[in-house]
This record gives structure tokens, sequence and C-alpha cells, in this order.
């Protein structure tokens, strides 16, 4: 079964940040609430409220897996944005405390 | 519109002493940045209240050089023509160290990007960067970007005009240009004061160089259509040489016709490099005279009291009158060979006997290409009042430039230097690797860069070793639209993603000088880990073939790629 998470921009400062299950945006990717392909839509749906509240900006839904370090994104792209910078992981937002 | 309008006469700008060569703003201009910071305050605002949407905010952003990028938005500040005082590169350590996570990224533009800037934090960053005379207009956009010039401009020993004059000339006229500022596609000029081409001129959408007609008067030369990205093209010269006086006057032409015939209708098109190749070189050149013709030189030529205007306003270094020799850094380099290292490959001769142009590199062994921290920028600056009247070059090979050092000071610069950094004796070496953010901060990255230049930047660790193979030109982009110039490196990386993994392809055979040429393709996409050992097998083969003396260039073009070929198979 395929699983996403939904992301976007956090609007004010750019921060990456990731819808979860209280429908709150966390920066976070361990807090990110894990979709099956049936609730993607009602989470998109979420995200897009959140786009007209003026409190995030681009939001799209991110395909996840299992990894021996636990769920992540699947694509590299997204697991830098879930991570940090490959060459700084100091400047991730977890780590970074914000 | 007056295209002369804009120029004002001087009102007494300082002249020898420290913090002369940058181009110095009068009440106007600081009038017009503080109308545009209100403006974009008043956007930003709307922004966060919602009475704009993103959709509407994105070209206002953009306008004031902020992209929304991987992590967060990032904010690509104008460093005209590379030049800056210590004054504003204390304000841009502020800036990274206040706004952003301590650093910021110099890039192939000549320009700095911070990488981790809060939307609602810009209205204030850019008031205080107005503070110090420079802004983020025209970063980004449709329109004319920074125009670039050699980083040795005004200092360099073969250097005919001074391309800071002309390149303020440019800056002023395309600055906010009611007829250019939405063009079909961005547009960036490039412009070298000599006839050896430091600015990659070629490659640019016009390349300006100068040179001398039959008569010996210098002037330019002027090539269209150059450019990168996914489709790389060298720029064809449509004028042997243009009177100095004209040169606004046909910059016009060209951009008249470009704006009228340009596509809009594919973004992929919209390039001058695609219109000029459509038109055909030779038509494109007569569109372009016929247009100069219409223009009336009356009105659009320069005249010689602008040109001294905008000289003027730089203020000249009072430089001293001291022999062409040091005995002081004679003896510094006999004395010390780390010292002697550092000086063959980090010195520019200069014009004026007794000096020498120093590069700082910012591309330590293992490092991130191309960035600084704020505290480093702090001593550059510190380091630009002591030694070379407080203005710093930044280079579009992403290293610092003290133009104006004395050749008896050399050697106290030099240890000043010796901190983790900005050390490193590499200047066009393998390891004075451009590399662009790739796909650890880039929105558009395909594959990672940094990572690649770190691997191949540790494997030739060895600085005798790297003295030894000598000039080797190495760009690594994380994407097509090339800005790390990698078609051009004499060894060039691109990454790509291949099923959804990160690959990169090897090009061999680039030039960005006035033999610009475009690499040719080594093989397959290899993974990550491939990438050093083929590279060294490429320098393995060079150092094994090569003539005494010879580049790693010249090499190349000896032997051809059939040889490269073969030594990449292992």
């Amino acid at each position: 079964m395929s699983l996403s998470v939904i992301t976007a921009s956090r609007l004010r400062d750019g921060a990456i940040v990731w819808l979860t299950d209280g429908q709150t945006w966390s920066t976070r990717f361990a807090e990110a609430l894990c979709l099956a392909e049936d609730a993607v839509a009602q989470g998109l749906e979420a995200a897009h409220a959140a786009e007209r509240a003026q409190l995030v900006v681009g939001a799209y839904q991110v395909a996840v897996g299992e990894t021996p370090s636990g769920v992540l994104p699947v694509s590299v792209r997204e697991r830098i944005r879930a991570t940090g910078p490959s060459v700084r992981p100091d400047f991730a937002y977890a780590r970074a405390g914000e | 519109m007056d295209i002369l309008e804009q120029i004002r006469p001087a009102e007494g700008f300082p002249s020898g002493g420290a913090q002369t060569g940058i181009y110095h703003y009068d009440r106007l201009d600081r009038e017009f940045l503080a109308a545009r910071i209100a403006t974009f305050r008043e956007q930003v605002e709307r922004r966060l209240s919602g009475a704009l949407t993103e959709q509407e905010f994105k070209p206002l952003r953009l306008m004031n050089g902020l992209y929304l990028q991987l992590h967060a938005y990032m904010l690509r500040v104008a460093i005209p023509y590379g030049i800056l005082s210590s004054t504003q590169l204390r304000k841009l350590a502020h800036v990274g160290r206040t706004y952003d996570r301590g650093y910021g990224h110099f890039t192939t533009r000549q320009n700095i990007q911070f990488n981790w800037i809060a939307l609602e934090q810009t209205p204030d960053i850019l008031a205080e960067l107005a503070e110090v005379d420079i802004h983020a207009i025209q970063t980004s956009g449709n329109c004319i970007r920074n125009v670039t010039t050699d980083q040795f401009a005004g200092a360099a020993a073969d250097e005919l005009i001074d391309p800071r004059v002309y390149a303020e000339i440019l800056r002023q006229w395309s600055t906010d240009h009611p007829e250019f500022a939405f063009l079909p596609r961005k547009f960036k000029i490039a412009l070298t004061g000599s006839p050896q081409d430091r600015a990659a001129i070629k490659l640019h959408d016009i390349g300006v160089l100068t040179t001398r007609n039959a008569e010996g008067i210098p002037g330019f030369t002027i090539y269209v259509g150059g450019g990168l990205g996914r489709t790389p093209v060298i720029g064809v010269k449509i004028r042997d040489w243009l009177p100095a006086q004209d040169l606004l006057r046909y910059m016009e032409a060209i951009l008249r016709v470009y704006n009228a015939s340009g596509r809009r209708d594919n973004l992929y098109k919209a390039r001058i490099k695609i219109l000029v190749r459509e038109t055909g070189a030779a038509k494109f050149a007569e569109l372009v005279e016929r247009e100069f013709a219409s223009l009336s030189g009356e009105r659009f030529a320069l005249p010689q009291a602008v040109v001294d205007t905008i000289h003027a306003r730089f203020g000249a270094p009072q430089f001293e009158t001291l022999p062409a020799q040091s005995g002081a850094f004679d003896a510094a380099v006999a004395a010390d060979a780390d010292f002697a290292r550092w000086t063959r490959t980090n010195l520019h001769p200069h014009r004026v006997p007794g000096y020498a142009s120093a590069t700082i590199s910012l591309k330590p062994i293992g490092g991130i290409p191309g960035d600084a921290t704020a505290d480093q920028m702090d001593l550059v600056a510190d380091l630009a009042d002591r030694f070379s009247f407080g203005e710093i070059r930044v280079a579009h090979e992403q290293n610092l430039v003290l133009a104006h050092v004395r050749r008896d000071d050399l050697y106290e610069l030099w240890q000043k230097l010796r901190q983790p950094g900005i050390e490193t004796p590499n200047i066009g070496l393998v390891t004075d690797i451009i590399a662009c953010p790739g796909l650890d901060y880039c929105d558009l990255a395909n594959a990672r860069s940094i990572p690649i230049a770190q691997a191949i930047s540790a494997r030739f660790a060895d600085l005798a070793r790297q003295h030894e193979i000598g000039e080797l030109h190495l760009n690594i982009s994380g994407c097509i639209n090339a800005c790390a110039h990698h078609h051009v490196g004499h060894i060039g990386i691109l990454g790509v993603d291949k099923h959804g993994s990160e690959a990169y392809q090897i090009t061999l055979g680039g030039a960005a000088n006035e033999q610009a040429a475009l690499g040719q393709l080594l093989g397959a996409a290899v993974p990550a880990e491939a990438v050093p050992d083929l590279i060294e097998r490429v320098v393995a083969l060079y150092l094994d073939r090569r003539m005494p003396g010879e580049r790693f260039i010249d090499c190349f073009r000896r032997l051809g790629m059939a040889v490269f070929k073969e030594a990449a198979r292992g």
C-alpha cells in the first residue's frame, strides 16, 4: 500500500512544513501524518484551506516509504527537504529548533 | 525616454584614501531605493494579509530578488559588476549573521545569495542593504540582470579601458528601463576591459570585449546569442569594433530587436540565442545595424563628459610610486615555500608598478564552493581596509579579490589569510571548483553538486599534486540550467535524474575564455561515488601524455576525445 504525506512552505518564513494528524503544520518530518491513498485527497483539501488562510504556500503530496531509518520520503529531493541539506544537516529545521 | 537622463553630474565624490573604486550613490539613487523598498514592504504586508495571492505576489517578490527555494526563501543581492566596499561587505556579513545562518553564498553572476530568509523580514533586510547602497533589484525576472565584468577591472595590466565605468553606465541604463522590464526572457550582459576574456563574455546574451581598431583606438567587439542552459551556444560576433561612445546606442538596438522578435510562446525558446539561431547571425546583425542606424547618434551617443563623470564617481586610489620589484616580496618568496606557492596561483599582474591583485580562495579543501561565513566576510573587509583601499571584488569563479595590494605587503596579507576557509593556494587549479548550490538548496536541481565538489576536492587535496597538474577548470551544475557553467569547464559535470537516482554526466574540453568552447560528452552518466575515480583517470592520462608546459585544455585539444574516452573506461 502506498503512503504519502502532505508538505508545503510556511508563508511567513518559507520553512518546510508537514501536515500533522492534528491538521496543524510542523517543521518536524517525524510529526507528518502518513496517509493511505484514499485519504490523500482529504489531506490536500486541508492543505489548500491552509493556503487560503495564508498559512502555507505550494502544498503537495510526497510519497514515503519504510527505510532502515524509519519512514522517509522516497525521492532524494524530498529526503533533503525532510532532513536538511546533506552538506549541512545541522541546518535542518528540526535540529535548528524551529 | 532620454537614455542619459539618469546619469547625473558628480557632486564632490572622494578621491584617494579609503573606499575608492566603488561607485558612489547620490540623493536620487537613495530616494529611488527607498521608494522601491516602501513599495515592496506594502506588497509583503498585502501578501501576508491575503490581499495578494501567491500567483499575484510571485512576480513582485522576484523583481526584488526573493525566490522560494527548497528550504526557505532565498534572497539574491546584486553586487554590481562584482565590486563592494568594505562597508558593504560588513553589511552583507551582518545580514548573514542576523537574518540568515551566519553565512552567504557568492555566485557565478558575482552576486551573493542568502539561503534562509524569512519573507516577513525581507523589507527590513532590504532597508538595511540600502543603508550602504546595495539592493536586490533585477536579480531575477525577465529583465536585464546584473552586468558582470572582469574581477581585475581597473587594476589589470592588460586593460585597455576601465570596464567598471561602462558596466556602471549599463547598470544605470538598464535599471527600471521601461522598455526592457518585461523581455521575452532574462538577459545577461558581460563586459571585459581587455582583449583577454576573464568574464566569459561569449556565454552571455551580449558579450562586450574591449579591442583596438586599426588606428589603435580602444572600442568594443560585440558578441550576441551566447548562453548555456539546455541549449548551450557560443555567442557570435556581430560587430568587429564599436566606438565606445556608441555602446548604449548599440545595446538599445540589440535589445529592441530582441524585445520585438524574441519568442514569448515557449519558455525554452525565448532567449536571444534562439532568436539569433533561427534568424541567422548575419540577418540578425543586419536587423541590429538597421535599428542602430535609426537611433539618433546625437541623442544616444555617450558624451565624454558623462563617461568622465561616471569615472569620477568611482574615486581614484592614490597609488604610491613604487619600484616594480619588491625586495620584501622576493625575500619572503625565497624564505617561505608556502607563501611562494600561494603567489604562484593567487596573484594577478597589476597595471601600477609595485602592486598586485590578490585572490582570496573560497574553495577550501572539502568545503562548499563560494560560501563565506559572516566572520570571514568581516575579516576580508578589514583586510581590504588595511591593504586595498577598502574595496573587494567578487569573481565569477566564486572567489574574492583584493585588487590593489602593494607587493611589499603581500606577505603580511597572506599571513593574515592563513585561516581555515580562505587560505587555499588553488586559484585556477582542480580544486578551485565552480559549483551551484544543487539539490541541497535549489528547487530546480535534479542532483546535488556540493557533495561532488567536496569529494573531488578531497581526492585532489594534496597541494603539491594540484600545482603539478596545473591549470584545470572544473565546473559542476546540479541541473541543465547550468548555473555553474559546466558546459565550459575543462572538465564539466552535470547532475541528472536517472530513474529517480542522482547521476552525473561528464564533459571534457569546454572553455570560457576568448577560445570559448562547449565540452564534449565523455560517456554515460555515472553514480556519484564513481565520479572522483573517473576524474582521476582523466587527469592521470593528461599527466602521462602532456608535453612540457602543456595545460590540460591544450592537451585535450591535441589528443582528442577518443583517447580520453578510452582512459575513462579504466
